[in-house]
C-alpha cells in the first residue's frame, strides 16, 4: 500500500461518516413516542386522581401532621359563700406538653436530642426520666408531661428551652384549684379531678357544667421540628371561663359549726363522727352543713387520721375505698340513721293537725301492750303516769306516742303524713349521693307504734332537718337550697335558685302549737341543755340504738332545735354517732352543742337577745367558789365545771396534768352568781391583768352581766331589775376576775311584793 | 440542482405560452418568481432554524423548574451550613442555569457531526471516569458516585450521554452498523457497555443503571438490531440479572450487595404496596407518604406559589427528586397538567427531530437524548405519585443539581443542532 492510501484511511477514521437514515426510523421514533406519551397521560390521570378525588383526604392528613394542636384550659369558676367570701378558686398554673413527632424528627437529625429533652424536663419537673422518654417515643402529636405545675416551674422550663434551643416542648396555661379555707365545708365543695372535673358529689361536681367553662385551643402550622411557619398565623380559640357559683352557706357560720362539731366529737368520744345541719326554715337555705371526719380540700387524698396504713398513696382502689367510707362521706346526706325521739315531733304534728289531740289532752304513760310487745317509758320504774300531752312531749314518753299513733291516727293517715313531710323522697338538695329513707314496706300496728317514736326506721339527717323547717315556718315543706345563683364573669346572673315550696304539710296553727310544746321541752324537759339565755329555743332530743355496728356505744344521739321559737330563724340538727363518754343521751350530749350554736349563730346574725324573767331567775342562783389552790389544773377545771363555773387559765404553757394551781381569783368561798369565771394562776408570782370598771347604773341584770363578763369581771347581785349602784366606782382599775356587787331595783317586783 | 430544475421548468413554460399571450406569460413569471422566493424562505427555515417548540418547551420547563427550586429550597436551604441563607440553593441553581444555557447554545451552534468524530474517545473517557470514581470517589449515603476534579460531579451522568453517542455511532457507522445489528454486536458494544454497567453497579448507582438499561433497549430497537438478536440479547440480560440475584441470595459471601438482592426488592415492593396506609417506618415509606400528602393537598389549584407546607422539612430534599410533589402542592393539578403537557411537547418534538434527522447518527442521537429525558420524566413522576417503588431519579430541568443540569442542557444543544440540519416544519 502506498502512503496515499494509508493517509486517506487515517483521515477517514477522523472524518465522521454515517449511513443514511433507515427507511423505518420515522415509524420507530413515533412508535416509541406514542408509548411514552401514553404512559405520561396515565400519570396525568394518576395525578388527577390523587389531587382531585383523594385531595381532601390527603389534605386532612397533611393538616394533622402540619399543625400542632394544644388545648388551653378554661379558668374554672369561683365558688363563694352567701356573702361573697371565696371558698374555691382557680389560680394560674402551667401545663407542660410535648409534641413527640417533632422531637422524634429532630432526634433523627440530632442524635441524643430525645435524651436531652427527657433529662431537662425530668430534672425541672421531677417526673421520672423513663416516663418522659416513653412519652417522647409515643406516636402522637400531643402528650402531657406534667399538669398543674406552678408558674415558677413553667418559667424555668421556658428558660431552659430558650437556653438549649429546645423545640417540641410547650408551656401552656393551666389552672389549679385552690381552697383558701382548707377543710371548710369540704363535703359540700368536693374536689376536682385530673381534667378539672368535679368529684365527690359536692358543688364542684353538681355544678360542673357551670363551673368548668369551655377549653380553648392553640393551632399552629409547624415544620417537622416544631418551628412555627412564617406565613401561617397562630389560630387561638380563646377558652370561655367557667361561671361563679354563690352558695347559701355562710363561711363564718360554717366555721362555728365545724369547730363545735369537732369539739363535741372529741368531748363525747363519738367514734363514728357526727353531723350538724343549720338551715333557715323560711327559705330552706343551708347556712352550714358539717360532717365529721372531714378532709382538707387542698390535700384530699391524705391518709385519714385514724387509719393505719404503711403504704398509703390515696389513689389505689383500696385507699379510695377507705376515703369514700370515712373522710369523704357527707354524713348529713349519704348516711341514714334512726332518728329516735326527735321523730316524736312529727307524730305530734300529725295528731295536732288531725285534731286528734291537744296539748292539754290527758294521756297515760303506762306500758303499752301490743301484739305481744310491751312499750314502756324510758323511766321504767315509776313512769310518768297520767299527764297532759304537752308533758308527755316534754318527758318524751314512748307509750303515749305509740298509743296516739296506733289508736288515734292509724296506719293510712300516719303514712300519708310521712310522705307529706317528705320522708319517702329525697329532699332534692343540689348535692350528689343523697340516700333514700327506709320505712316498713307493709307496716303493721307494732311497726307503726315504734315508728311513732322514731325507732326501726332510717332517714337522712337532711330529711329530718327539712321536716323541722316545715314545723318552724308555718307548715311549708321546702326544698333545701345549697346554691343561690350562678353568675358569669361579668356579674350577670346565669341561673337563680329560688326557694321552692313543695307543699303545705300542716297548718300554721298546728305549727305554732307544736313550737310552743317543743319550747317547753327545752325550757323544762329532756332538752333543757339546749336552753340559751335570751333566745327562745324549741327542740327535741333523740337517742337511738343503731344496729349498724357492734362496737361500744352503739348509740346515735341527736337534737333538733328551732330558735327563736316565736319567729324561727334557724333549725339546727346535731347528730353524734357512737358517743363513748358517759351514757349516751341526746339531751346531755347533743343539746348543749345546739345551745352553743344557737347562742353563737343568733348573736352573729344580730338577732336581739330577749331575756325572760326565767333567764334572770336562773342567773340569781349563787354558789361558793371552791378552793382549787394546790390542785393540778386538770383537777381544778373539773371541780369548777362541776360547780357550774367557767374558768380561764392565765398561763397555758404548762402541762395541765402536772401544773399546780398557785392562786385563784375570786378567792375560795366567795359567794357569787352561777356562771362566773374563775381565773387560775399557776406561777408563784403571776402577772395579773387589770381592767377598768365600767359604769353599770341603768343597765338591766343581763346587760350588766354581759358587760362585766366581756371584761373578765364577775358579778354578785341579789335581786333583778335595773342597776342603781355598784360596789366599785366606775373608772377604778381592778384585777381581772374581781367581783362587783350590784344593787338593783325592780319596781314590778316591789309592786308585787 | 434544484435551481436548475426550476429554471428549466420556467423556460419550457415560457416557450409554450410565448405565442399566446406575452402579458400573461409575464404575470406568470412574476408569480413564479415570488413562489421561488417563498420557497427559498421556507428552505432557509428548514435548514437554519432550530426546532421552535422544542426550544420553547426547554425554556419554559427550565423557568418553571428554577422557580420551583427556589420555592422548595427556601425552607431548608438556610439549614445546609452555618453561613447558608434561604437563597443559597437558588443562587447556585441560577449559576448552573446560566452556564447550562450558554453551553446549550454553543452546542446548538456547533455541527453535531463534529462531535461525532470524538464518540469513541468520549466513551473511553467516561469509562475511565467510572473507574476513577471507584478509586477516588467521595462516599455519600453509602455510595461512591461523586468525584472531585476541580468541580464535583457524577461520572455516571456523563456516561448516560456517552452511552447514547456510542450507540448512535455503533449503529450508524458504515460497515460497523451491519455487524452491530447482528449477533456480533455483543462483542462490539455489549461487552464495553456491560463493563460500564458493572462499574456503575459497584458504586452502586442502581437508578442510573435502570435508566441506562432502558436507553440501551430503546436504542437497540431504533438502531434496527435484527429482531431475533434483539430478543436474544434482552433475554440474556434478564438471565444475567436473575442469575446475579440468585447468586447474591444463595452465596451472600460472594456478592455483597445491599440493594441488588431479593430482600431489598421485596422490601421496596412491600413499601410500594403499602403506600396508601402509610404503614411501616422506613425512610422510603415516609417519603412516599409525605409526597402523597403534598400532591393531595394541592387539589385543583394548589396552595399558591411559595405557600407549600410539605417543603418545611416534612418532605426530605424537596428541591431534588421530590420537587414535583412541591409543584403539585403549590400549583395544584392545573400546574401539574401544564408541566406534563410541556414535557409531552418536548418529547414529541424530540422524536420528530429523530424522525427527520439528516443522517442515521443524528437520528439515533436525537432518539437517544429524547428517550433519556422521557424515561427520567416518566420514572420520576411515577415515583412521586407512588405509582412505582422509590428509586432516586431526578426530574430533568427541575431537580437541583449543577453538573447534571449542564450536561443535560448540552445534550439538548446537540438535539437543537440536529433539528437545525433537518428538513421539516420547525414551527
Amino acid at each position: 500500500m502506498d502512503k496515499k492510501v494509508i493517509k486517506q484511511k487515517v483521515k477517514d477514521s477522523f472524518t465522521y461518516k454515517s449511513e443514511e437514515v433507515h427507511p423505518g426510523t420515522r415509524w420507530k421514533s413515533y412508535t416509541v413516542c406514542i408509548v411514552i406519551l401514553t404512559i405520561l397521560s396515565a400519570l396525568l390521570l394518576r395525578f388527577a386522581y390523587l389531587q382531585i378525588v383523594k385531595g381532601d383526604e390527603y389534605q386532612k392528613l397533611a393538616y394533622q401532621q402540619q399543625n400542632s394542636w394544644r388545648t388551653i384550659s378554661a379558668d374554672r369558676g369561683t365558688i363563694k359563700d352567701r356573702n361573697g367570701n371565696v371558698i374555691a378558686v382557680s389560680i394560674a398554673a402551667n401545663i407542660i406538653v410535648i409534641d413527640p413527632q417533632v422531637i422524634q424528627n429532630k432526634a433523627a437529625k440530632t442524635p441524643g436530642y430525645k435524651e436531652i429533652v427527657a433529662g431537662g424536663l425530668s430534672s425541672i419537673l421531677d417526673v421520672e426520666y423513663e416516663k418522659i422518654l416513653d412519652l417522647i417515643n409515643a406516636k402522637s402529636r400531643y402528650k402531657v408531661v406534667a399538669e398543674k405545675v406552678s408558674t415558677e416551674l413553667g418559667d424555668q422550663v421556658e428558660k431552659w428551652m430558650s437556653e438549649n434551643k429546645i423545640t417540641g416542648v410547650h408551656v401552656d396555661e393551666d389552672s389549679v384549684r385552690y381552697y383558701p379555707n382548707g377543710r371548710l365545708a369540704s363535703h359540700l365543695i368536693g374536689i376536682t379531678g385530673k381534667d378539672d372535673q368535679g368529684l365527690l358529689g359536692g358543688i364542684e361536681s353538681t355544678f360542673d357544667e357551670y363551673l368548668s367553662g369551655t377549653p380553648g385551643r392553640i393551632i399552629t402550622a409547624v415544620d417537622v421540628y416544631g418551628n412555627e411557619l412564617p406565613y401561617d398565623e397562630v389560630t387561638r380559640l380563646e377558652p370561655v371561663d367557667g361561671y361563679d357559683v354563690t352558695m347559701t352557706i355562710d363561711a363564718t357560720i360554717q366555721r362555728m359549726v365545724e369547730e363545735e362539731l369537732k369539739n363535741a366529737i372529741d368531748t363525747y368520744g363519738a367514734q363514728q363522727g357526727g353531723t350538724i345541719i343549720v338551715m333557715q326554715p323560711d327559705t330552706g337555705d343551708i347556712l352550714a352543713m358539717a360532717s365529721y371526719p372531714d378532709y382538707d380540700l387542698n390535700d384530699p387524698y391524705a391518709k385519714p387520721e385514724n387509719i393505719i396504713s404503711d403504704n398509703w398513696n390515696g389513689h389505689t382502689e383500696e385507699d379510695t375505698k377507705i376515703l369514700y367510707s370515712t373522710v369523704w362521706r357527707n354524713k348529713a346526706l349519704v348516711d341514714t340513721y334512726e332518728p329516735g325521739s326527735t321523730f316524736k315531733s312529727i307524730t305530734s304534728a300529725i295528731g295536732l293537725e288531725e285534731n286528734l289531740i291537744t296539748p292539754a289532752t290527758m294521756v297515760s304513760d303506762s306500758p303499752y301492750e301490743l301484739s305481744g310487745w310491751t312499750i314502756s317509758c324510758w323511766r321504767k320504774y315509776g313512769n310518768h303516769g297520767s299527764e297532759t300531752f304537752e308533758e308527755a312531749v316534754k318527758n318524751s314518753c314512748n307509750p303515749v306516742f305509740a298509743r296516739l299513733a296506733v289508736e288515734k291516727i292509724g296506719l293510712p293517715t300516719f303514712y300519708r303524713y310521712i310522705k307529706s313531710f317528705g320522708f319517702n323522697d329525697k329532699t332534692g338538695i343540689e348535692l350528689e349521693g343523697e340516700a333514700g329513707s327506709i320505712f316498713h314496706t307493709n307496716p303493721t300496728d307494732i311497726d307503726l307504734a315504734v315508728t311513732a317514736f322514731g325507732q326501726r326506721i332510717q332517714i337522712t339527717p337532711i330529711q329530718l332537718a327539712t321536716a323541722y323547717c316545715a314545723i318552724a315556718n308555718g307548715g311549708k315543706l321546702i326544698t333545701p337550697r345549697i346554691v343561690k345563683e350562678v353568675v358569669n364573669s361579668d356579674g350577670l346572673i346565669i341561673k337563680q335558685y329560688n326557694t321552692q315550696e313543695v307543699r303545705q304539710v300542716i297548718s300554721k296553727q298546728t305549727s305554732q302549737s307544736l313550737l310552743n310544746m317543743l319550747e317547753q321541752v327545752v325550757a323544762d324537759g329532756t332538752g333543757s341543755n339546749a336552753y340559751v339565755p335570751g333566745y327562745r329555743v324549741a327542740g327535741k332530743t333523740g337517742t337511738s340504738e343503731t344496729t349498724t355496728t357492734d362496737i361500744d356505744g352503739r348509740y346515735i344521739v341527736s337534737f333538733c332545735g328551732i330558735a327563736p321559737a316565736d319567729d324561727p330563724e334557724l333549725v339546727i340538727l346535731v347528730v353524734l354517732d357512737h358517743p363513748t363518754v358517759d351514757s349516751a343521751s341526746g339531751g346531755r350530749q347533743a343539746a348543749p352543742v345546739a345551745a352553743n350554736l344557737f347562742e353563737k349563730i343568733l348573736t352573729y346574725m344580730e338577732i336581739e337577745h330577749r331575756y325572760t324573767s326565767l333567764d334572770d331567775q336562773n342567773m340569781m342562783v349563787k354558789s361558793y367558789v371552791p378552793n382549787i389552790v394546790g390542785k393540778t389544773v386538770k383537777e381544778a377545771t373539773k371541780i369548777l365545771e362541776d360547780r357550774g363555773f367557767s374558768f380561764t387559765v392565765a398561763d397555758t404553757s404548762g402541762d395541765y396534768d402536772t401544773t399546780i394551781v398557785t392562786q385563784q381569783m375570786p378567792a375560795a368561798n366567795t359567794y357569787i352568781n352561777n356562771g362566773s369565771k374563775v381565773i387560775i394562776y399557776t406561777k408563784a408570782e403571776p402577772e395579773k391583768a387589770t381592767v377598768t370598771v365600767p359604769n353599770l347604773v341603768g343597765l338591766t341584770l343581763q346587760e350588766a352581766n354581759n358587760r362585766l363578763s366581756e371584761l373578765g369581771l364577775n358579778m354578785k347581785a341579789d335581786n333583778i331589775g335595773t342597776v342603781v349602784s355598784q360596789s366599785i366606782e366606775p373608772g377604778t382599775k381592778v384585777e381581772k376576775g374581781s367581783v362587783i356587787i350590784i344593787q338593783l331595783e325592780n319596781k314590778d317586783t316591789e309592786a308585787l311584793g | 440542482m434544484k435551481q436548475d430544475h426550476i429554471t428549466g421548468e420556467k423556460s419550457s413554460v415560457a416557450n409554450s405560452t410565448n405565442s399566446i399571450n406575452n402579458a400573461e406569460a409575464f404575470k406568470e413569471r412574476e408569480t413564479k418568481k415570488s413562489m421561488r422566493l417563498a420557497s427559498k424562505f421556507r428552505e432557509s427555515l428548514r435548514y437554519e432554524q432550530m426546532d421552535f417548540w422544542l426550544l420553547l418547551s426547554i425554556i419554559l420547563l427550565l423557568g418553571i423548574g428554577t422557580m420551583m427550586v427556589f420555592s422548595a429550597s427556601t425552607a431548608s436551604a438556610y439549614r445546609l451550613t452555618e453561613t447558608s441563607t434561604a437563597y443559597t440553593i437558588l443562587t447556585k441553581q441560577l449559576g448552573y442555569v446560566s452556564l447550562g444555557l450558554v453551553v446549550m447554545f454553543i452546542f446548538a451552534k456547533v455541527n453535531y457531526k463534529f462531535w461525532a468524530r470524538f464518540t469513541i474517545p468520549f466513551f473511553a473517557a467516561s469509562m475511565l471516569l467510572l473507574v476513577m470514581v471507584l478509586l477516588f470517589g467521595l462516599v455519600r449515603n453509602n455510595a461512591r458516585r461523586w468525584i472531585n476534579l476541580g468541580i464535583e460531579f457524577q461520572p455516571s451522568e456523563i456516561f448516560k450521554i456517552a452511552l447514547i453517542f456510542f450507540l448512535a455511532y455503533v449503529f450508524s457507522r458504515p460497515g460497523l452498523a451491519y455487524k452491530a445489528q447482528r449477533l456480533m454486536g455483543i462483542v462490539i458494544y455489549l461487552i464495553p457497555i456491560g463493563a460500564a454497567f458493572v462499574l456503575i453497579m459497584l458504586q452502586p448507582h442502581m437508578s442510573c443503571l435502570v435508566i441506562c438499561g432502558f436507553v440501551l433497549i430503546v436504542m437497540m430497537f431504533a438502531g434496527k438490531v435484527k429482531m431475533p438478536t434483539y430478543i436474544a440479547i434482552i433475554l440474556l440480560g434478564a438471565m444475567l440479572i436473575g442469575g446475579f440475584l440468585l447468586i447474591s441470595h444463595f452465596f451472600p459471601d460472594l456478592i455483597k450487595s445491599d440493594k441488588l438482592s431479593f430482600e431489598y426488592i421485596a422490601e421496596r415492593l412491600a413499601v410500594f404496596f403499602n403506600k396508601e396506609e402509610g404503614a411501616g417506618s422506613g425512610a422510603d415509606d415516609y417519603q412516599i407518604k409525605q409526597s402523597l400528602y403534598a400532591i393531595g393537598s394541592g387539589g385543583l389549584f394548589g396552595r399558591g406559589f411559595g405557600q407549600g407546607i410539605q417543603k418545611y422539612l416534612y418532605l426530605p430534599e424537596p428541591y431534588n427528586d421530590f420537587i414535583f410533589s412541591i409543584l403539585a402542592e403549590e400549583l395544584g393539578f392545573v400546574g401539574v397538567s401544564v408541566v406534563i403537557l410541556l414535557f409531552a411537547l418536548f418529547i414529541f418534538r424530540g422524536y420528530k427531530i429523530a424522525a427527520n434527522a439528516p443522517d442515521r447518527f443524528g437520528s439515533l442521537a436525537a432518539f437517544g437524548i429524547t428517550s433519556l429525558i422521557a424515561i427520567q420524566v416518566l420514572m420520576n413522576l411515577a415515583v412521586v405519585s407512588a405509582s412505582m417503588p422509590v428509586t432516586g431519579i431526578s426530574l430533568p430541568l427541575f431537580s437541583y443539581g449543577g453538573t447534571s443540569l449542564v450536561i443535560m442542557l448540552a445534550a439538548m444543544g446537540v438535539l437543537l443542532n440536529i433539528s437545525k440540519q433537518s428538513h421539516y416544519n420547525k414551527f
